[in-house]
């Protein structure tokens, strides 16, 4: 088998487990939900369908027993018992296992959720003799093509069809690898049993096939039953149906057929299901109503799979190609500007016209590659409403997960390095943030804690923040920790702000008992230096009764940047443009300076010569920069502002890390190199520089 | 309460019909007013449209004489709708039970 089919399938295989995940707990959430019960069993089949044709034998094995125990209560109508959706979770769960490593995935556990499963589906034993129906692949159906057509046939077996041998079921079952039907039953005419005549058959059947095959194979299919039994095969004309892409409402569909307007504006205006009050009130015929809906249902089919089809115009990458491809991109992009001095330098107003368009385009393509890598952050947070499930279940505390700004974008690398910390983050929340169900109701504070997960953009960063409406963090027991540890002196005054910043040192951890959740050893010192290594900002802010909130500052993209260049002396750096806020020129100042006033702002001063030391004599006159990092300014005084520069950022290794203010560097059009300034850091150290008055 | 529980041979199919319809009609005859005749077709390997309608006379007829009429493991493949390769079933019975 073909290695990147395969690869194919896993992924896949992926996407639609975690859909299974979301569909099974809004199913624990609401377990009458048809729409997710019908949504999981899709993902199920799919994933059965796909592992054995893949040559995962156990995966699809396995999944079609879990499809069968959904399938009992699905086709039944019963609500989904909490039994039911946490053994199809744990399912999932060793579906998963089987698929990624299948040699830690137990049989024994296999066993033991197909048994569950059994005994919830009331299946004392294993019953599974009767095999699934077997139907053919479905083909793929092109919907915007001309050449389908929908036909309603109506079928009418003789009542001596059985007597003949016929299976008129079966029958229907062909019919049904044409196309895409509907397909109704009606089995009105069956009397009591006791005047039931067994071999004679009472029921009929009426289809709605939209396909591509011409009306003589329809008639194919009934070719023994001619003469025999009634059929009759029409042209459905589906144009008041369906309207482009929408299906019509009912109304609109029996108006197109006549039906007076004067009754259904009636039947409208008394707020009662149109059909219903066609039939019981107007006399229009049950069975007009009827196949008007049944036709719209069959409609509805058909946009749906129309939907699907189009959804299915993506095509998939490795994100190790599109890396390769942002690395080449940086490439271009300083070659290009190298490319830019050169043709400036030589005065050719003929290169610098070509030199111009290449710098466009260079431009073109960074961002369309950049765009590339940009994934929703809704496909990390999806993952969180598992965990805040089983956190609830295992700690016996009610929680809410709220998410919000999950479309917000963020590039896939930073989102691969996210997952862990914000694990923490949770976890943590839930286990030391949030208060026994029973001390809230005492608190007067709503039963169920609330987790909120938030993105937002801000700039050049990404803020990701977890917080909750907990007891807030418990200042005198960090303090107290911290001192029983060593890692302050027991006389050391610390502001509120301080001691909070404590919980990120290595190894504290002020859980009293180690639980399967958090408290094990393993601080937020981890998730500190996840943070660190993403260029970010890991920041806590709490309140005593009220909660606890960790923000996440990431950068937005960790390879190429608008930038602004400037000049201190014969030093260049690089300013992130999406950072600057404004720029003016003055004369520089003599005394030194901490702040500057602009309107009715006071501003955090410092100079890049003061910043990172500078020889030179200072110009008379110096140009100051103003950034600002969320709700943080900073003024930056530099000799010289040069202008925008395409930066491609590269790495400074590990001195630079001890350097407070600096992400990186970047290689200039002569070769040169300009350090990156990380103005956050700037900003966070400069913030506590304003004098208080 | 009297509770009868009819089972549905292996091959449940057209061939079968008139015996599981004895049987049925049996179990009815034995049943009071308030009884529950459980129609249990979990061994079941071949069933077709011949007893879906089978089933759906049965559920009438067990409404005519008061009886609850339950279908136990009526899923998938054994559903009435599966016998009968459909969608929707009009006119089967909103009275009959179904167990897992």
């Amino acid at each position: 088998m073909n290695d990147k089919l395969i690869e194919t399938f896993l992924d896949e295989a992926h996407e639609l487990l975690d859909g299974l995940e979301d569909h099974l707990l809004n199913l624990e959430r609401n377990p009458s939900d048809i729409e997710a019960m019908n949504a999981a069993f899709r993902a199920l089949h799919s994933i059965k369908g796909s592992a054995s044709m893949f040559g995962f034998e156990a995966v699809g094995a396995f999944a079609h027993e879990v499809e069968a125990a959904l399938d009992h209560f699905r086709s039944l109508s019963l609500p989904a018992t909490p039994e039911l959706s946490d053994a199809v979770l744990r399912s999932r769960d060793h579906i998963r296992a089987l698929l990624d490593t299948p040699d830690s995935a137990s049989t024994e556990e296999r066993e033991d959720l197909i048994a569950t499963l059994a005994a919830i589906s009331g299946k004392v034993t294993e019953v599974h003799e009767v095999p699934p129906p077997v139907t053919a692949p479905k083909k793929i159906i092109d919907f915007n093509s001309s050449a389908l057509k929908t036909f309603r046939i109506r079928y009418k077996p003789s009542a001596d069809a059985y007597h003949r041998g016929v299976k008129p079921e079966s029958l229907i079952r062909e019919l049904k690898e044409l196309g895409e039907a509907s397909i109704r039953c009606d089995a009105v005419g069956i009397p009591p049993l006791s005047a039931l005549d067994p071999e004679t058959c009472y029921l009929s059947w009426t289809v709605l096939l939209t396909t591509s095959v011409p009306k003589s194979a329809i008639a194919d299919v009934f070719i023994f039953e001619e003469g025999s039994s009634s059929i009759v095969v029409e042209e459905a004309d589906q144009d008041d149906v369906i309207d482009g892409n929408e299906v019509r409402k009912l109304g609109e569909i029996l108006a197109a057929r006549s039906l007076p307007e004067k009754d259904i504006d009636a039947a409208l205006s008394r707020q009662r299901t149109i059909g219903d009050i066609l039939v019981k009130d107007l006399g229009t015929p049950k069975a007009v109503v009827d196949d008007a809906l049944f036709e719209q249902q069959h409609a509805r089919n058909i946009v749906q799979a129309a939907r699907e089809e189009s959804d299915r115009k993506t095509i998939r990458i490795r994100s190790d190609k599109l890396d390769g491809l942002l690395n080449l991109v940086g490439e271009l992009v300083t070659v290009q500007a190298q490319l830019s001095q050169t043709v400036k330098d030589s005065g050719d107003r003929h290169l610098h016209g070509i030199s111009d368009y290449v710098k466009r385009l260079a431009g073109e393509l960074r961002a369309t590659s950049m765009e590339l890598r940009l994934v929703p952050v809704d496909s990390l947070f999806a993952k969180f409403k598992r965990l805040a499930r089983d956190l609830s279940k295992n700690l016996n505390k009610e929680l809410e997960l709220r998410l919000e700004g999950g479309d917000t974008e963020i590039d896939k690398s930073v989102i691969d390095v996210l997952n862990d910390p914000l694990v923490h983050l949770v976890r943590n929340a839930a286990d030391h943030g949030l208060e026994q169900t029973a001390d809230r109701i005492r608190m007067g504070k709503p039963p169920a804690g609330t987790i909120t997960m938030k993105a937002q953009h801000a700039g050049a960063f990404v803020r990701i923040s977890v917080s909750d409406d907990g007891d807030g963090l418990d200042r005198e027991k960090i303090l107290a920790k911290a001192i029983d540890r060593g890692l302050i002196a027991p006389d050391l005054r610390l502001a509120d702000e301080e001691i909070d910043q404590l919980i990120f040192k290595p190894g504290f951890s002020t859980a009293d008992a180690v639980s399967s959740v958090s408290g094990r050893g393993v601080g937020l010192d981890v998730v500190k230096t996840a943070i660190d290594q993403l260029g970010g900002i890991l920041t806590v802010h709490s309140q005593k009764g009220k909660g606890t909130e960790f923000n996440l500052d990431i950068p937005l993209t960790l390879a190429i940047i608008d930038g602004f260049l400037v000049r201190s002396g014969v030093r260049m750096y690089v300013i992130p443009l999406s950072s600057v806020d404004s720029c003016f020129e003055r004369e520089r100042p003599l005394e030194p300076e901490r702040l500057i006033v602009r309107g009715k702002d006071f501003i955090p001063y410092v100079s890049s010569r003061d910043l990172f030391g500078q020889d030179e004599e200072a110009p008379v006159r110096e140009e100051v920069v103003i950034v600002s990092i969320f709700d943080s300014k900073l003024a930056l005084g530099f000799d010289q502002v040069i202008g925008g520069y395409q930066t491609v950022i590269k790495p400074v290794g590990e001195i630079a890390r001890f350097a407070t203010g600096i992400s990186g560097a970047a290689i200039l059009a002569d070769g040169g190199i300009a350090l990156i300034l990380d103005v956050a850091a700037l900003a966070r150290s400069h913030k506590n520089s304003i004098p208080t008055v | 309460m009297l509770e009868i529980t009819v089972m549905a041979p292996e091959d449940s199919g057209i061939a079968a019909v008139a015996g599981i319809k004895a049987e049925l009609m049996a179990s009815l005859q034995k049943a009071k007013p308030g009884s529950t005749i459980r129609f249990d077709i979990s061994k079941a390997k071949r069933v077709d449209s011949s007893l879906a309608q089978l089933i759906i006379a049965f559920g009438h007829e067990a409404a005519t004489k008061g009886c609850t009429a339950a279908i136990r493991d009526g899923a998938g493949s054994r559903s009435l709708p599966g016998m009968c390769c459909c969608d929707s079933l009009d006119g089967s019975n909103m009275e009959l039970h179904h167990e897992r």
